[in-house]
């Protein structure tokens, strides 16, 4: 890499070698290669990307309707960048899901809207310069979907996909004595070591495989979700969780696990579950629950709890600039944004705590909301 | 009523129909009579109902349903006779196999063309003291996904049933409808509709005899009028600075109650009380209110 003509001696300073797979980038923070999620805005959350290696674990809203379609998100992208898939599900066929991936486009759904963002403000001109969250810096790592309309079977099928609905389960061993936990991970490792991901193999990487798992502990795929601590009956899907962790860990793979955690009964094992993934994120939709007619709450579908971050190469995993954080389906799309308090627009201002203090207090209290030592009179 | 969401599922007229059906009654209030105006549906629709009964025998299931001349067909296989196989397993259903197996004969012999069945599993905690929960919940989600069923009708007892099983039945089940023990009876219903919306509803409704869900309407929400909020810790507080006393008692409330004050009485006459007033000419008339901005 010297010059031309031999005789300077300095060297073209040459960024450091990274492989070179379809829909990958180095973070800027740590180097670590990254896969997109398929939703951007996840992407920005996550610290720009799924780092290969590493494992996010999904917790699934109640009725598993938006976790689905993070699913999807993500599998779409795995088809885009013509990566390798691999689907695991018991409570909804695989098949099923391959079927209705997102299209994608071209266009960002959303631009009309953007272009109005960027006039000049007049009144409120001190937020001119409030970051927005980034949405220019990452167009071109990960691809734009539209979720009215369902991608090419074409496309999929030309995709190297391996579906897996437990129909084919061999007897578990050891530890693992659950069939489907046990032959689902024969059939990663499998996959792993045909198209030679695992680090140890000294082949070019120029391929990823992107494992999805869905509802994972489910009562379909055991009885662990109602077990307690005490009766150690887990074992199941947490040494599965472990051995999953250990084969991505060595492997050019990343992995989404979705998980139905409202239906466990101890939260113990959730906890242990958080522990074997390196990033935890929870969904928590307004769907019949009374925050649905919050108005607050209107304008989003659930909120979205960041439960933990992967600290890669570092002490302290990086540190999100808000906790409040909400996710809304619109038609097109599923962003995840920073919660916004709607403006108050309503006639009287309400002072919300104030009054409910009066309330309670002035049938019994003549001096206002603040009760006297000695009464007066 | 086709509005409601009972009255559309126990017509059968909620499109695409729900692939399963959970069903759930509790001692005091029996499900019974809902089920088999479901089944009913389903029959007059020109359905086969797969039944399968482990309580009631053949004889009585079917007459609760053969008096009308419905085009589709019901046949019962009677898991009452002989559930554990003792008598040999002659004429009766085992309840240990999968649930896929017990059906097999009619869902894989492909001789039903395309026409669809209801499968009916009429208590499923019975069938949980001869299996494993784990097998029969998965046996109950191949069921479910068979493509001749068209709906999975499960009907269990909500406290007679581990509450992990429950859980397990809600998880997998599209519909679940808990009948309460209320007057008139009521339901609440949880659709998970295939495009991912939710509907949750509290409704009543009445059976008639003919087993017919009728005068389906939402339960009004009790009018959750707040109960006077009795902040116990100051009524202390104040009740030991007075020399009188801040509360009444109930005699005294009631003779509060009955006293008839003076403009009452006037009110009651039906003369007088109005008031007269002569505008100023510095009046303001409008409907803005001056103060709009003091927020009093």
């Amino acid at each position: 890499m010297a010059g031309i003509g031999a005789t300077s001696s300095f060297q073209k300073k040459v960024k450091a070698k990274v492989v070179s797979i379809p829909g990958a980038r180095p973070s800027i923070h740590n180097s670590q290669l990254l896969l997109s999620t398929g939703v951007p805005s996840l992407d920005y959350l996550l610290g720009g990307g799924l780092p290969v290696g590493s494992i996010l674990l999904l917790e699934q809203d109640r009725h598993d309707v938006y976790s689905k379609l993070f699913l999807k998100y993500y599998l779409a992208e795995g088809v885009m960048n013509k990566h390798m898939l691999c689907l695991g599900s018991l409570d909804v066929s695989p098949q099923q899901i391959m079927q209705d991936l997102p299209a994608p486009t071209d266009t960002e759904p959303e631009e009309e809207h953007k272009v109005e963002g960027d006039k000049q403000m007049t009144i409120a001109w001190r937020y001119q310069n409030q970051v927005t969250q980034p949405t220019a810096c990452y167009n071109r790592f990960g691809h734009n979907y539209d979720l009215t309309k369902s991608m090419d079977k074409e496309k999929v099928s030309q995709a190297d996909v391996s579906l897996w609905d437990g129909c084919e389960a061999t007897e578990g061993k050891g530890v693992l004595n659950n069939n489907y936990y046990w032959s689902l991970l024969q059939e990663i490792k499998r996959k792993i070591d045909t198209s030679n991901l695992s680090t140890s193999c000294n082949k070019a990487k120029t391929n990823v495989l992107r494992l999805g798992l869905h509802s994972i502990g489910s009562p379909l795929w055991g009885w662990e979700f109602g077990r307690q601590e005490r009766e150690q009956e887990w074992h199941n899907l947490t040494a599965f969780m472990t051995v999953l962790r250990a084969m991505i860990r060595n492997s050019f793979s990343v992995c989404l696990v979705t998980i139905p955690s409202h239906i466990f009964t101890d939260p113990a094992l959730l906890s242990r579950l958080h522990t074997q993934a390196d990033f935890v994120v929870r969904l928590e939709s307004f769907q019949g629950s009374e925050k649905e007619t919050n108005p607050i709450f209107k304008d989003y579908h659930g909120l979205f709890h960041v439960v933990k971050l992967a600290a890669i190469n570092s002490l302290v995993p990086p540190i999100l600039d808000t906790t409040d954080w909400v996710f809304r389906l619109k038609r097109r799309k599923l962003t995840i944004e920073r919660l916004h308090l709607p403006p108050e627009l309503s006639e009287t201002v309400s002072r919300g705590q104030e009054e409910s203090l009066q309330t309670q207090l002035g049938h019994q209290a003549c001096m206002g909301d603040k009760l006297p030592k000695h009464l007066d009179f | 009523m086709a509005k409601t969401l009972l009255g559309k599922l126990f017509r059968v007229t909620e499109v695409p129909t729900p692939q399963s059906f959970l069903l759930t009654d509790t001692v005091e209030v029996c499900g019974r009579g809902l089920l088999y105006s479901l089944v009913n549906a389903h029959l007059r629709l020109d359905t086969d109902v797969l039944y399968l009964t482990t309580t009631h025998s053949t004889q009585d299931i079917k007459s609760h349903f053969m008096q009308e001349g419905t085009p589709g067909k019901l046949i019962v296989y009677d898991g009452s006779k002989d559930p554990c196989g003792w008598d040999g397993g002659e004429g009766g259903v085992l309840l240990n196999q999968p649930l896929p197996e017990i059906f097999s004969d009619r869902l894989t012999s492909g001789g039903t063309e395309d026409k669809k069945v209801v499968v009916v599993i009429d208590r499923y905690e019975h069938i949980l003291c001869s299996q494993e929960s784990l097998h029969l919940i998965r046996g109950l989600h191949t069921l479910i996904a068979k493509e001749a069923v068209e709906q999975v009708i499960v009907y269990c007892g909500r406290d007679t049933v581990e509450e992990n099983t429950l859980t397990a039945l809600a998880h997998i089940a599209a519909v679940t409808t808990h009948l309460l023990p209320s007057h008139p009876l009521t339901c609440k219903v949880v659709l998970r509709k295939p495009s991912g919306k939710v509907i949750k509803t509290h409704e009543e409704f009445t059976l008639t005899k003919e087993l017919q869900v009728q005068d389906v309407r939402p339960v009004k929400k009790a009018t959750t009028s707040l109960p006077p909020v009795e902040n116990t810790e100051a009524d202390t507080i104040l009740a030991s600075q007075t020399t009188f006393s801040l509360t009444l008692t109930e005699d005294q409330r009631a003779a509060k109650n009955k006293l008839l004050l003076p403009h009452t009485r006037v009110q009651q006459a039906g003369v007088g009380g109005q008031i007269h007033y002569t505008p100023d000419d510095v009046d303001d008339w409008d409907d803005d209110d001056p103060d709009d901005d003091l927020d009093i």
